[in-house]
């Protein structure tokens, strides 16, 4: 069996599928957003917040959090979802950005509103420690099992053709009957709740949050997931999520060595593996290429 | 059927259409035709939803339909082809025909994905009308190949099968046989007739006028933003306005 | 009567501006040609700090001797990012959602890779470096170092304005940005050109690091961060590929801050900054003076 360690470790990879899946739903659906480490950091701090003044357990903020994220996607995604691409992306950079700021600068504003100087909720830059380590790894194989269910039987119901169909040709498939900003709406808003979800077991897995966790180097941990594994299948992130958690352990690399194997990854994978690892579209051409060439030289011989 | 009333479109400081008044009556074939650039795709853009127009009103049976998003319009049942083909390329043909009748589908997202009853019925339903498309378009034997890998006169069919499968009373043909060859033209031509005796009222841009003769009930000649002439085949045939128009193009 | 206190602040705004423009139209040079975002524009900028930093402290030379060392190493890692990253995806036609994915490698590649090399703690030009004070005989605090700072930005603009408006260079450069295929059909060597365009762009962020750095007298590899985001405001203020609209956004942005801090205290000044880029984007992505380019779906 696991020991403690890794045990942790293997708890973090699951959090990490959940975010994969998160920012895989909207990728297929043709939306570039960064938003999913700004709800991430909207999950643990509601988790860790109600825990730790009102005492809600775990199981209450798994509720509660992705909840909010819902209702806090839903005004920022209509306007925001006009835009495409790269613009969309800085937009979504910029909301990560002023969710880290709010949440740095929440107990001042809390206090000018309330008129109590001595109110601490956010604990600004430090963040909040002391959280029990509440997540038990049944509870995140459950929730990631479901998760997954329920994207793959949208994947084949008419919403799921609906997304890839805005992904290949946005123009093309409003003119066939989509409602496209609804669908990229609640994508949206079904993405952010799941990053919630899974900032609900960050808080309670991580046992201390700071606003500088969720910045934009956890939007490109993010990101790297999806590219890593493709979005081919939603097998794709969770297994980047996967790979990019256990690599590092596995050759016991630094912090620092971690930000140079993402990088490095990315690069590589993109360039040279644009569709990700888990792509069996690719590996199938390659298979029937890698064949052909042997029956080929088997001829050649003969 | 359709109406539309004194539409015009500005992008910035062009005038792409000018008090452009147009009928589709039900059950009838209208040709749009005009020189390159004269606003024929402008025009069903602002049909369809995908621009709307600066000024104007367009009725479609008695609901003005000129503010309306693209897929409400699709929804009342007004379908398009596009000129350089739009099909969602990564998908199967089956797919395309499939995702289609998106609009028709009632199943709501949690519905579909919890597959309540009403679902597997809905999915079955899909299935088979995109089936009878298949046949009727005669592409059964591709309907697990890639659309975006199908021959280009496959393409075409397929795309005219697809707006099609959305269940119009009104079909918008962009250039349908832009290059086809005289044969394929004139089986869609065929093809076009065979819409119009089910119902189907179509307005169709072509610079074929073997095929505008072949299936138009009444021709509209557009230039430079503007209805130059109305009439039937014969009647536009002999406009003088029009052979101008042509012939300042080619000039 | 203008207060001292708003005089302070436009000086540092207009001091805190040139650093921001300087970087900025990096960003904006390398968007008009390649219709792209190079998000590892701040890590550039970061390390052409970090190599000035190493030129005084380590190599010890003189300061005036940092500035080009900076700028020409700056300008050579932003050449070697096109290079390995953006070329292979330019010969594929990748979507430019690609691109801005391998740029966003390159800077978690290029940050860390810092990180190994400098540690995580803030470094320090030596104290003595350049007089802090404050100049005499004005009505405002005004230091060498913002001096120095707008001098140099003032002399690198115009020199930017004569090579893009009056050299070969500016004109196959402007050829490519308008139609990369027309240029090269005029026989624009235009693989050339982009190799150019990252050098001058990695050598303004170089420099802008380093003035940067002087400025706040601390270099840390996550430095990058918080300019990287004032720079896409600026680029997004003033028209994303525009070159004087990257000028204007920069001295846009560094106002709209230093006002903030005037108005709210210095916690809200970047909350002030990116609702503006928010805003920004909703309601004029093609920015204040630009065109309008298709932003939407």
């Amino acid at each position: 069996m696991l020991n403690a360690y890794q045990e942790t470790v293997f708890q973090f990879m699951l959090r990490d599928a959940l975010l994969g899946l998160s920012i895989y739903l909207t990728l297929v659906t043709g939306m570039f957003s960064l938003a999913n480490a700004g709800f991430l950091a909207i999950g643990a701090y509601i988790s860790a917040v109600l825990w730790k003044y009102l005492g809600v357990p775990l199981e209450g903020a798994l509720v509660i959090a992705p909840l909010a994220c819902a209702l806090i996607a839903l005004p920022i995604g209509l306007p925001v979802l006009r835009l495409k691409d790269i613009y969309l992306a800085i937009a979504t950079i910029g909301f990560g950005e002023v969710v880290r700021i709010m949440i740095i600068n929440f107990d001042k504003i809390a206090q000018g509103v309330t008129g109590q100087p001595n109110l601490v909720i956010t604990n600004g830059g430090a963040g909040i420690s002391g959280i029990e380590k509440l997540a038990q790894t049944w509870q995140l194989i459950l929730v990631l099992a479901v998760v997954a269910f329920l994207i793959y039987r949208l994947h084949r119901s008419r919403f799921g053709r609906a997304m890839a169909a805005i992904r290949q040709d946005e123009r093309a498939a409003a003119t066939m009957g989509i409602n496209v900003v609804y669908v990229k709406v609640m994508i949206f808003v079904f993405s952010a709740a799941l990053a919630g979800l899974a900032g609900v077991f960050d808080a309670f897995l991580a046992r201390a949050i700071k606003p500088n966790d969720y910045g934009f180097t956890q939007a490109v941990n993010i990101l790297a997931y999806a590219v890593l594994g493709g979005t081919s299948t939603l097998f794709g992130p969770i297994f980047g999520a996967f790979g990019l958690r256990v690599l590092p352990e596995a050759l016991r690399f630094s912090q620092q060595f971690r930000g140079v194997l993402i990088g490095v990854l990315l690069l590589a994978v993109i360039i040279y593996l644009p569709g990700g690892l888990i792509n069996p579209a690719a590996w199938n051409r390659l298979w029937v290429r890698l064949r052909g060439r042997r029956s080929g030289a088997v001829q050649g011989g003969g | 059927m359709l109406e539309i009333r004194d539409v015009t479109q500005r992008f910035g400081g062009l005038t792409a259409l000018n008090r452009v008044s147009l009928n589709v009556p039900a059950g009838k074939v209208i040709g749009l035709i005009g020189p390159n650039g004269a606003g024929k795709t402008t025009l069903i853009n602002a049909i369809s939803g995908l621009a709307h127009p600066t000024e104007g009103q367009i009725y479609f049976g008695d609901r003005a339909i000129q503010r309306m998003p693209p897929h409400r319009i699709t929804q009342l049942g007004i379908s398009r082809t596009y000129q350089n083909i739009r099909l969602f390329g990564e998908m199967t043909v089956l797919e395309n025909l499939i995702v289609a009748q998106h609009g028709l589908g009632r199943s709501s997202i949690l519905g579909s994905v919890l597959t309540l009853p009403g679902f597997r019925a809905e999915q079955r339903l899909l299935q088979q009308r995109a089936g009878a498309l298949l046949t009727q378009f005669e592409l059964s034997d591709k309907a697990s190949q890639r659309a975006g890998a199908l021959p280009y006169g496959d393409q075409r069919r397929l795309e005219m099968a697809r707006a099609l499968a959305t269940r119009p009373k009104l079909l918008l043909l962009d250039e349908p046989t832009a290059g086809m060859n005289p044969i394929e033209t004139e089986a869609l031509g065929t093809e076009i007739l065979e819409l119009r005796q089910k119902g189907l009222a179509v307005l169709v841009i072509e610079h074929d006028m073997a095929l505008i003769h072949q299936v138009c009930d009444e021709i509209y000649v557009l230039n430079f933003g503007q209805i130059i002439a109305h009439g039937t085949p014969n009647q536009i045939k002999n406009n003088p306005l029009v052979i101008e128009a042509y012939l300042g193009e080619e000039g | 009567m203008i207060s001292n206190e708003f005089l302070q602040q436009v000086v540092n705004a207009i001091s805190l501006g040139a650093i921001y423009s300087l970087f900025a139209l990096g960003y904006a040079m390398v968007f008009s040609i390649l219709g792209v975002l190079n998000l590892a524009h701040s890590a550039v900028f970061m390390w052409g700090a970090f190599l000035g930093l190493i030129t005084v402290t380590e190599i010890k030379l003189p300061l005036l001797l940092a500035f080009p060392v900076a700028m020409v190493g700056a300008g050579l890692i932003a050449v070697a990012l096109d290079f390995l990253a953006f070329r292979p995806l330019r010969r594929r036609n990748a979507p430019r959602i690609s691109q801005l994915i391998v740029s966003i490698g390159a800077s978690a590649l290029l940050v860390s890779l810092s990180q190994l090399t400098f540690g995580t703690d803030p470094r320090r030009f030596p104290f003595d470096i350049l007089p802090s004070g404050a100049i005499q005989g004005l009505p405002f605090r005004v230091t060498l170092i913002q001096v120095i700072v707008l001098i140099t930005a003032l002399i690198l603009m115009v020199l930017l304005n004569i090579l893009v408006l009056r050299t070969r260079l500016g004109q196959a450069m402007r050829a490519v940005a308008f139609n990369q295929r027309t240029a090269s059909l005029l026989g624009v060597n235009v693989s050339g050109i982009f190799a150019s365009t990252f050098f001058i762009a990695g050598a303004l962020a170089g420099i802008a690091g380093v003035l940067y750095g002087l400025t706040y007298n601390s270099i840390l590899p996550f430095m990058g961060d918080q300019v990287a985001l004032k720079g896409l405001t600026a680029i997004v203020l003033g028209g994303m590929g525009s070159i004087p609209g990257a000028v204007l956004g920069g001295f846009g942005v560094a106002g709209l801050e230093r006002f903030s801090v005037a108005v709210g205290g210095s916690d809200y000044r970047d909350a002030v900054v990116f609702l503006i880029l928010f805003l920004m984007l909703l309601v004029r992505p093609q920015g204040l003076i630009g065109q309008k380019e298709q932003t939407r779906a």
